[in-house]
């Protein structure tokens, strides 16, 4: 079963690695992106669309959640790494990570196995 | 959190009270420094003649000097600062205009800087050569008024009688070419003042008749915020909406003397009359009257904008400009606590409401510090009394004032303006009254306009660009709304004469304004401090005032700003600062 899978404080050093490489590098260019005030008048204070707000706010969120994974994918390899515990509650805020970078690193190997 | 913020609401209020009176009290207050002519000036006989000090609407002599009488009671006022030794001042004339608000320096106000705790430098004397630069820039934009702005330096159509680049050379420092002016304070490339622009990398921009910041120097003569409209659907129409009406960036302007129009106080006897305060003089009405153009149109050259000035009301062009920036809609500055929230939207304060009021209310605290400085401490003389002065002295009562600095009267400006005005070396009014009936040092118009523009600055984030290009498309996609959104950021100017079609009269119509290789894009910040210049260099043009009256008013507008802001800031419960970059350069927060 795919929970018995034993995790290692190496795969997560990958995972964690694999998380900044690709989703932080993501989250880096999106700053780039820039939206117009299309609102503002005698009466109402300038703002992009309603729309834009929504995803200005969201690359913070984005960010803030990347960040917390990845520093608590090092936290929890350097728990492995003086072996100790880590008890699968510990494990659920990462979980999709892991699963992420799996299944990526799954596609990689077939890729490779049918060339 | 500050004392009165921790005590009940009713104590809190006058404790606030008290710490923004401790705050103004704490400010130094300074000397005010007359430049010393008003004591040292003397006529034939060795009396005090005061001919380099302001006396419009006294009774005056033949030669258009004051009588001294007269004048001391006006000083006799001030030391008073009694009303009824202001109302025992004797005029030129009973039937005759009266002097405007000298006591307005006298009065008290309850918020930002008391009215004389600001102060201007020493006025140029008249027997100093800046003086004398400024001078020779007046009679030279006398000459060049009606040349349109986009014609400079070109010696064509309006400027045929190459009188743009004949300006520039004459401003221009010695021992260059045809250079006069050895302390003209005006912008200059090296030591040149140029009219047009010289590509290259970066291109080198025209300095005639402009402002003192690096905004000035970039770009169309004239503001963005004095010809862009904001008005759907063509925000380039040149109507500004203002709630449901519109205001019309063409003016009713005056023609030219080509066309009609006229220079005024250009006859010895009716400018002698007019210092007097007269209408009418030997029986004859000595005032003309304004010509007006039947066709509307945008500020083309120094005579509109001169006219602009004549008829605005005071605060006008930064009113509109204010609501040109909230319907671009421009940003505010990032210290505006309503920027970054994720909650709130600013209204009465931080939002546009809050923007309108303040960048008018400034406005009659700028009018009282400039109205103590013009009345209370400098009494400079008008232009267009220095004017007389020359004239008299060339061609009256010859060799009357040797005190005069001798660059202006050598200046080949004067024969110039003799042969186009009848031989007078009076210098020619836009307005037909002349200026008006207060002394010259510093100017309203300029000190509003750096009080007001300070406030603009502050509020909105100087560092937006007039460029349809970074206007990015919006989320979700709206190519109507993007449209409108990139034009009211496209710089315009206003046509020349058949541009863009055959027989398109001159400043009917925008056109896209087309930058030179490599010229930088236009900022607020920098079109702001343009509008500056523009308000006050445009009184300069009419004739009533003098360059210094401008550069140094300026200063003096965004210093009553300054502390206006200071003591607003502790009235708000939002934590908030406001930035801006003052007209030298320098970086301030608030």
């Amino acid at each position: 079963m795919e929970e018995d899978r034993r995790i290692l404080a190496q795969e997560l050093r990958q995972v964690a690695e694999y998380v900044e490489s690709t989703g932080l590098d993501a989250l880096a260019s999106y700053s780039d992106i820039s939206f117009p005030l299309v609102r503002g008048d005698l009466k109402t204070f300038p703002r992009p669309s309603a729309e834009a707000r929504a995803a200005e706010r969201g690359f913070d969120v984005l960010r803030q959640d990347t960040d917390a994974a990845v520093t608590a994918l090092y936290a929890l390899s350097a728990a492995l790494d003086h072996e100790l515990d880590v008890p699968q509650a510990l494990l659920v805020p990462v979980m999709p990570y892991i699963e992420a970078f799996r299944a990526e690193s799954e596609v990689d190997t077939e890729g490779q196995s049918a060339s | 959190m500050p004392t009165h913020r921790r005590q009940p609401r009713r104590i809190a209020a006058r404790l606030l009270r008290d710490e923004a009176a401790e705050l103004a009290f704490l400010r130094p207050h300074p000397d005010h420094q007359s430049n010393g002519e008003e004591l040292e000036h003397r006529d034939p006989k060795g009396r005090l003649s005061f001919i380099a000090n302001y006396s419009k609407g006294l009774p005056h002599n033949n030669l258009g000097e004051v009588n001294q009488l007269a004048y001391r009671q006006l000083l006799t006022a001030f030391q008073s600062e009694s009303p009824d030794r202001f109302e025992r001042i004797t005029l030129g004339t009973p039937s005759g205009v009266d002097l405007t608000n000298p006591q307005a320096g006298l009065a008290f106000d309850l918020e930002g800087s008391d009215a004389q705790a600001v102060t201007i430098p020493a006025a140029p004397r008249i027997d100093e050569a800046e003086n004398s630069a400024e001078m020779g820039e007046l009679y030279w934009m006398a000459l060049a008024r009606d040349v349109n702005f986009r014609e400079y330096g070109t010696g064509a159509n309006t400027d045929a009688a190459g009188r743009t680049q004949a300006a520039a050379a004459s401003l221009s420092e010695p021992p260059l070419a045809n250079a006069e002016f050895s302390a003209f304070r005006g912008p200059k490339v090296g030591n040149a003042v140029t009219a047009a622009v010289t590509p290259g990398n970066p291109p080198i921009q025209p300095t005639l008749f402009r402002g003192f910041t690096a905004g000035d120097l970039v770009g169309p003569y004239i503001s963005q915020f004095l010809v862009k409209g904001t008005a759907p659907p063509i925000p380039d129409a040149g109507f500004i909406q203002y709630g449901t009406l519109q205001i019309n960036q063409r003016q009713r302007t005056v023609m030219a003397p080509a066309g009609g129009g006229a220079d005024f106080l250009t006859n010895f006897l009716r400018w002698r009359g007019v210092q007097d305060g007269r209408h009418v003089f030997g029986g004859n009405d000595i005032l003309g009257s304004d010509i007006f153009d039947p066709q509307r149109r945008f500020i083309r050259n120094l005579r509109d904008l001169a006219n602009y000035v004549h008829f605005d009301a005071l605060y006008e062009a930064h009113l509109n400009a204010c609501l040109l920036l909230l319907a671009m809609p421009a940003r505010f500055d990032p210290g505006n606590p309503y920027v970054d929230s994720r909650t709130q939207d600013g209204f009465g304060t931080f939002g546009p409401p809050h923007i309108l009021t303040l960048v008018t209310e400034v406005a009659t605290r700028a009018l009282k510090a400039v109205w103590f400085q013009k009345w209370g401490v400098h009494r400079r003389l008008r232009p267009e009394e220095f004017g007389g002065r020359i004239h008299v002295h060339r061609n009256v009562a010859a060799g009357r004032y040797p005190m005069i600095d001798g660059e202006i009267l050598a200046s080949g400006v004067i024969p110039l303006i003799e042969a186009a005005f009848g031989g007078a070396a009076l210098l020619p009014q836009v307005f037909p009254e002349g200026a008006p009936t207060h002394p010259a040092y510093g100017a309203g118009h300029a000190t509003v306009a750096g009080a007001c523009v300070t406030i603009l600055k502050a509020w909105f984030d100087e560092s937006e660009v007039f460029d349809p290009n970074v206007v990015a498309p919006p989320s979700p996609p709206n190519p109507a709304l993007l449209a409108r959104l990139r034009e009211n950021r496209r710089p315009k100017v206003p046509n020349l004469d058949g541009e863009p079609a055959a027989g398109t009269p001159s400043g009917t119509v925008l056109i896209d304004y087309v930058p030179p290789a490599n010229e930088t894009s236009l900022t607020v910040g920098g079109e702001l401090n343009k509008l500056a210049a523009n308000i006050a260099l445009g009184r300069n043009a009419a004739g009533v005032h003098w360059r210094s009256d401008y550069t140094e008013s300026l200063r003096l507008g965004e210093e009553i700003a300054v502390r206006l802001l200071q003591e607003q800031k502790q009235t708000y419960s939002e934590d908030q600062y406001l930035s801006f970059t003052t007209f030298d350069g320098r970086a301030i927060a608030i």
